[in-house]
């Protein structure tokens, strides 16, 4: 499989500038996303990692084009964009992503259809190929109820890179999974990305999953929602380092977030960050 | 054997059977003259005279076409009303408030306006077929339309799909287990109304249905007939719910797991 993204182009994949998302509620404004600037380099895995709040999916809804910033502006290979559409495509928590009246098999194929991504007679070819890439052809003809959810994000898995987006935008896509199968997942995602270099930006509130995953980590802080720190994930790229190098960064995680805490305390405009890390 | 473990649709026949001999037995074992209270082997007689001539086929043909096209008529307007409630809070406001106003209302009531306004054709018919199922069918799009799940939305706005692929290629299916309820409701309602317009209204442009041929016999005093059209209309009526709809829900909901509204 060839790489997704063109390394050519030398602009980043995705520049997220000077961001900020307000909510307006009847309880008033909440700043889901405040200020938040960063960007992904092409073919990276880039990790939001942060407590239950913090505004990792708001500010993912907004790349993706869901959600109107309020202030601030998003580059993807460095062209301004507004609206969602199929260069950012999205893998959701949510089991009922899926197309229940389509096949796994239907399902990969429907958006390479209507976006005419690629010639008609080369859809059932492309849509194989990548649900061979998730180890489901045997299941290709299978209706998603007859899933298991790890099958089934993992056809939502095969749809999005179908599409060969520019970036690859992942909401807590294992939260709902038991935890051995997300552990395959997470490994299986590794893989999927080494093969195929695409460029993710993953969205979760586990420190094991983000040090597992990802070569950048933006810690992010709720009340409003910041970008704390942007750590270096060495172990990604080095294995030999990786025991080490794990340990240590979950460890200043936990205290950025520790601290973190201890500022909430006083936030009064918002109900609190409940359970802030799992795992 | 007994009769518990026998399976249902054996028990319903033996049942069915019991009440066939029930009628014989009473039939012949009275004063009635046949004019009146007509022997189930009669009217099975009957039946089968007026099926193989084909009498009951174009009396059923009539009604059946002009049903259709009130469900036509009707489905295309509640989808048009349900658009608009789902898009503005006017519209919500007034499919509630018609719903609610015209429910306790039967259809059949509307048709003297009917005549009054469309004169005494199909366009009357069609209008109280058309006002049968418009209340139930919109109550149950709007329904569907509004729960469909917003990962899905979402999922076809990331593919970037236009506004009329967005309702046929996800709004429609995503809201198929309410639709399909839905059309059952309306098919029972317009069913009903039908034949009740038809035994009113009579003819149409030279052509009557089922209710008016039920009317005709009793004129004839053919009470052995007025069975055999009823028995029509149950026999219609039981196989569109029972074969049609099933056969469409067992190739669509059933089969992608979709729970039925
Ligand atoms: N549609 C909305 N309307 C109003 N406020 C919202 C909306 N969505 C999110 N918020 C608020 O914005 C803040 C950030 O929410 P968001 O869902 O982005 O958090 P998160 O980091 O994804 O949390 P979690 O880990 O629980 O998914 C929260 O305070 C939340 O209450
Ligand atoms: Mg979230």
């Amino acid at each position: 499989m060839e790489a997704s993204n063109t390394p050519e182009l030398h602009a980043p994949a995705l520049s997220v500038i000077h961001l900020s998302v307000h909510y307006e509620t009847e309880r008033g404004k909440v700043i889901a996303v405040e200020d938040v600037s960063f960007e992904v380099n092409q073919g990276e895995k880039l990790i939001l990692l942060g407590p239950s709040g913090c505004g990792k999916s708001t500010l993912l809804k907004t790349i993706a084009g869901f959600v109107p910033p309020t202030t601030g502006q998003m580059l993807v290979n460095g062209q301004p964009v507004v609206g969602p559409g199929p260069d950012r495509v999205v893998v959701f928590q949510e089991f009922d992503q899926l197309l229940p009246w389509k096949t796994v098999l239907g399902n990969v194929e429907y958006p390479l259809r209507v976006t005419g991504k690629v010639p008609k007679s080369e859809v059932r070819a492309r849509a194989m190929e990548f649900i061979r890439l998730v180890r489901l052809e045997k299941f290709h003809d299978a209706y998603p109820h007859t899933l298991s959810g790890g099958m089934k994000q993992r056809t939502a898995i095969a749809r999005s890179l179908a599409l060969e987006p520019v970036i690859l935008l992942m909401d807590e896509p294992f939260g709902s999974l038991d935890a051995q199968t997300r552990n395959r997942l997470q490994y299986e995602l590794n893989e999927l990305w080494t093969r195929t270099g695409i460029t993710i930006v993953f969205v979760t509130h586990s420190i094991e999953e983000a040090v597992t995953l990802g070569q950048r980590i933006v810690v992010m802080t709720p009340h409003p929602g910041r970008v704390k720190k942007v750590l270096t994930n060495e172990a990604a790229l080095a294995p030999e380092l990786a025991a080490k190098r794990l340990l240590e960064l979950r460890e200043e995680i936990w205290s950025l977030l520790q601290g973190d805490d201890a500022e909430n305390g006083v936030s009064l405009n918002l109900p609190p960050s409940g359970t802030s890390m799992v795992e | 054997m007994r009769y518990q473990a026998l399976p249902g649709w054996l028990r319903k026949v033996l049942i069915l059977t019991l009440l066939a001999v029930l009628w014989e037995v009473i039939a012949r074992n009275t004063e009635n003259s046949p004019l009146v209270f007509p022997a189930f082997s009669l009217v099975v007689q009957t039946f089968v005279r007026l099926l193989l001539d084909g009498t009951l086929v174009s009396y059923a043909r009539v009604s059946l076409e002009v049903l259709l096209k009130g469900m036509v008529l009707g489905s295309l307007a509640a989808l048009l009303f349900t658009s608009v409630a789902v898009q503005f809070t006017a519209g919500r406001d007034l499919l509630e408030l018609l719903t609610s106003m015209c429910n306790p209302l039967p259809a059949i009531a509307v048709l003297p306006i009917a005549l009054l306004w469309l004169g005494l054709g199909e366009g009357s018919l069609l209008f109280v077929l058309v006002y049968s199922i418009v209340w139930p069918l919109s109550l149950n799009l709007y329904a569907g339309f509004t729960t469909v799940p917003q990962t899905l939305l979402r999922v076809g706005q990331n593919f970037g799909l236009s506004r009329p692929r967005m309702m046929s290629d996800i709004l429609i299916p995503a809201t198929a287990p309410y639709i399909l309820a839905g059309m059952r409701i309306a098919w029972a309602f317009a069913w009903r109304t039908l034949i009740a317009a038809e035994l009113v209204l009579g003819v149409v442009g030279g052509k009557g249905g089922l209710g008016w041929f039920i009317y005709q016999q009793r004129h004839f005093l053919e009470t052995a007939s007025m069975f055999c059209g009823l028995a029509t209309i149950v026999l219609i009526g039981l196989l569109v719910e029972s074969v049609i709809f099933r056969a469409i829900e067992e190739r669509t909901v059933s089969r992608w797991g979709m729970r039925t509204a």
